[in-house]
């Protein structure tokens, strides 16, 4: 047992590096077979003591509606006759299995079986709970999108849930919040329709002469960022209490400031080395003034064109969210990122100064909540007004200082977000410098004194200078290659939108041929070929993916039911259809809209592609 | 019995699924398939029929023991092959007489 144990476990790290189990720790443990885990001093059983096989069959009904692409994802091992079932009822599903004991996944290691699931790394993956639970969450984030989140097909291990209780909730917490986010992201894109568009449009033009995340990252490597404090300034109303202490730091520390908080750092003569601006509708004055104006700035390609027309500086773009300009950037070896983020700004400054490497990361005005009733700095932005207490959506969460302060839930997934990133970066440091607001789980708290005591850039590297020495993404051919394609693109739309429509009368055809009960004649086999050649075209094609950059209802709906089986083979065909007419007609809207958005942006920040 | 041994089954289905059972459901189902256990074996006992009741009384301290623990595995080893085991017993001896 021992031999296989130690076989199987290079094996798994092979595959999966991470692991670090303490198998030499292993003794024998008992067979599956009678086999009772202690926890607490109470002793549950893991297997039916009269008949396991029964029990795994009827564990095995809930997988009955699993479709040939849907995920499984099992909230521990259990029996190794689990996994066992799973696998040979589902060959070529992809199985995750989040397992929150050691002791359970050595003893798995330790059987014969688990030999199978080692070997079949492409559709099997083992997460650890303890010390490497973080990995779920971002194995989630990768996982659950629009078109895969009704996909996912979950499932317990019996006793599970009251062994590993905080696993549990931290399992189906992680799930839950990702599954808010997704949501979330598709009302906002749709909400946010043609001024979204239009901001995508105006940065793609301008994101053409400038630079991306990766360059920015390679101009710092020539400052030992390991070594360099960095202060990020949030627009939190306990700014007011420290900001101006900031000043003396100035090229001790790298400042960064998050587009809210400008205002209140130029009214202070505080001047940031690098401003993070991503949201597609804040414009803060303080970009205007002079000592701004030319600070290196983050933009994303949603960001709000008035900014960008204002600001003079470098910019260094990141993409949250559309697929065509990622792709057409990337033929030219230019990668688009998009740093990780919980909904709020400075999630996504906190996200690029982890991946430039900072290891020391101190917090002003991350209040993430609204002490003395505030939303924000006083100079943050114009008449805001205070909280309505009477307002149930406010709740306490615990403050800094042990109290209570009052915030709300977008406030709270910011802070989750930032909880959930300091724990996977034990080897960083974390200073709560904000001096109020919620507490901020994985943070030291001090003041911002304390915090930056002794800071001092010994090499006097002036950051901007070094932020401006960054590469271009694009040089002039190339750039003048890329306006090709996106003036072409754009030129396609009708074209586009054209094959669309061509397409309603093939999908209108099966429709009828089903309703006839003719699903198995030549004619019905001749069309659905061509739609399954038109969904492949529309999945691959670059112009395709521009109507995108519209996502509107039916588009969103489209992609939602793509996660809907029918009973019967008629049902599914009807479905296919239905979708399919759903997408088409999504995708002719989003190319009339494009193109009207298009014209528009382009008359109003005289735009050439 | 029937009504008795489809909750039984509909139950263990759930444990096995490690998905939530009423416990208070349960409850009702043991002490009310117990009641009329108890009036049917009055009739035996009329017509000179035995029937093993120590299995009935074993079996509520089992499923004492079962619901105490709260482990699903115990108490559907309990349900589906103790107690719905005693009252297929006791219907084929009623279907007997």
């Amino acid at each position: 047992m021992k031999e296989m144990l130690k076989k199987n476990y290079e094996k798994l790290i092979e595959t999966q590096k991470k692991f670090d189990l303490k198998i030499e720790a292993y003794k024998d443990y008992q067979d599956f077979d009678e086999y009772k885990y202690v926890s607490d001093g109470k002793e549950w059983n893991l297997f039916s003591e009269v008949d396991m096989d029964r029990a795994v069959d009827a564990w095995m009904e809930q997988f009955d509606k699993v479709q040939y692409d849907t995920i499984l994802l099992l909230f521990g091992i259990g029996h190794y006759k689990y996994l066992n079932s799973l696998r040979s009822r589902f060959p070529d599903n992809a199985i995750i299995v989040y397992e929150p004991s050691e002791e359970m996944m050595i003893k798995f290691l330790a059987h014969k079986e688990a030999e199978y699931f080692l070997e079949d790394n492409q559709n099997f993956h083992f997460i650890l709970g303890g010390k490497r639970k973080a990995d779920f969450s971002e194995l989630m984030s990768a996982l659950v999108a629009t078109n895969t989140k009704d996909k996912i097909c979950i499932a317990n291990i019996p006793n599970y849930s009251k062994i590993f209780s905080d696993d549990f909730m931290f399992f189906y917490k992680i799930i839950n919040e990702r599954y808010e986010m997704v949501q979330v992201n598709e009302k906002t894109l749709i909400e946010q329709g043609a001024e979204r568009v239009g901001n995508i449009i105006y940065n793609m033009r301008h994101m053409v002469d400038e630079s991306g995340l990766d360059e920015l990252k390679v101009a710092m490597e020539n400052l030992e960022t390991e070594d360099c404090t960095v202060v990020l300034i949030a627009a939190g109303p306990s700014l007011d209490k420290n900001i101006r202490e900031l000043k003396e730091y100035k090229n001790k520390v790298f400042i960064v400031c998050v587009d809210a908080a400008l205002n209140t750092a130029v009214k202070n003569d505080i001047i940031p080395d690098l401003i993070v601006s991503v949201d597609p509708y804040v414009y803060t004055k303080a970009i205007e003034s002079d000592s701004i104006i030319g600070v290196p700035l983050v933009a994303d390609l949603v960001s709000n064109p008035k900014l960008l027309e204002v600001h003079k500086g470098r910019v260094f773009y990141q993409c949250s969210n559309a697929d065509y300009p990622r792709r057409v950037m990337r033929d030219y070896g230019a990668e688009l990122l998009n740093m990780p983020h919980g909904g709020s700004v400075a999630n996504v400054a906190f996200s690029l100064l982890l991946f430039m490497g900072f290891k020391r990361i101190v917090f002003i005005g991350q209040d993430l909540a609204y002490p003395g009733n505030q939303f924000h700095a006083k100079d943050a932005f114009e008449n805001e007004g205070e909280l309505d207490l009477n307002d149930n959506k406010y709740f306490y969460v615990e403050s800094i200082d042990g109290g209570k302060v009052l915030t709300e839930t977008n406030m709270n997934v910011y802070r989750k977000f930032f909880e959930n990133h300091i724990k996977r970066h034990p080897d960083c440091t974390f200073i709560d410098a904000t001096e109020g607001g919620a507490f901020i789980e994985g943070t030291e708290i001090m003041t911002l004194r304390e915090a930056l005591d002794g800071c001092d850039n010994l090499d006097g590297i002036g950051f901007t200078e070094l932020i401006n020495n960054a590469n271009y993404w694009l040089d002039d051919e190339q750039k003048e290659s890329v306006l090709d394609e996106m003036r072409s693109s754009y030129e396609n739309i009708n074209a586009q939108t054209n094959k669309m429509r061509n397409m309603i009368s093939v999908y209108k055809k099966l429709g009828k041929l089903l309703k006839e009960e003719k699903y198995c004649s030549k004619e019905f086999a001749k069309n659905y070929k061509k739609v399954t050649a038109f969904n492949e075209y529309v999945e691959n094609n670059r112009d395709v993916m521009l109507l995108e950059l519209f996502t509107n209802g039916a588009l969103v709906e489209c992609f939602n039911s793509l996660s809907e089986y029918g009973e019967t083979h008629k049902e599914e065909i009807d479905i296919i259809i239905n979708s399919g007419l759903n997408m088409i007609k999504g995708y002719i809207d989003a190319g009339e809209e494009l193109k009207e958005v298009w014209k528009e942006t382009c008359d109003k920040y005289k735009l050439q592609f | 019995m029937d009504k008795y041994i489809d909750l039984i089954d509909e139950n263990c289905k759930l444990l096995w699924q490690a998905k939530a059972v009423d416990e208070v459901e349960l409850i009702n189902m043991i002490n009310g398939s117990t009641e009329e256990m108890m009036e049917g074996v009055k009739k035996m006992l009329s017509l000179g029929i035995q029937f093993p009741v120590q299995y009935v009384t074993d079996g509520l301290r089992h499923f004492e023991e079962a619901i105490q623990s709260q482990d699903n595995y115990k108490l559907a080893d309990f349900l589906c092959f103790e107690w719905k085991e005693i009252l297929t017993v006791y219907d084929e001896i009623i279907a007997e007489m």
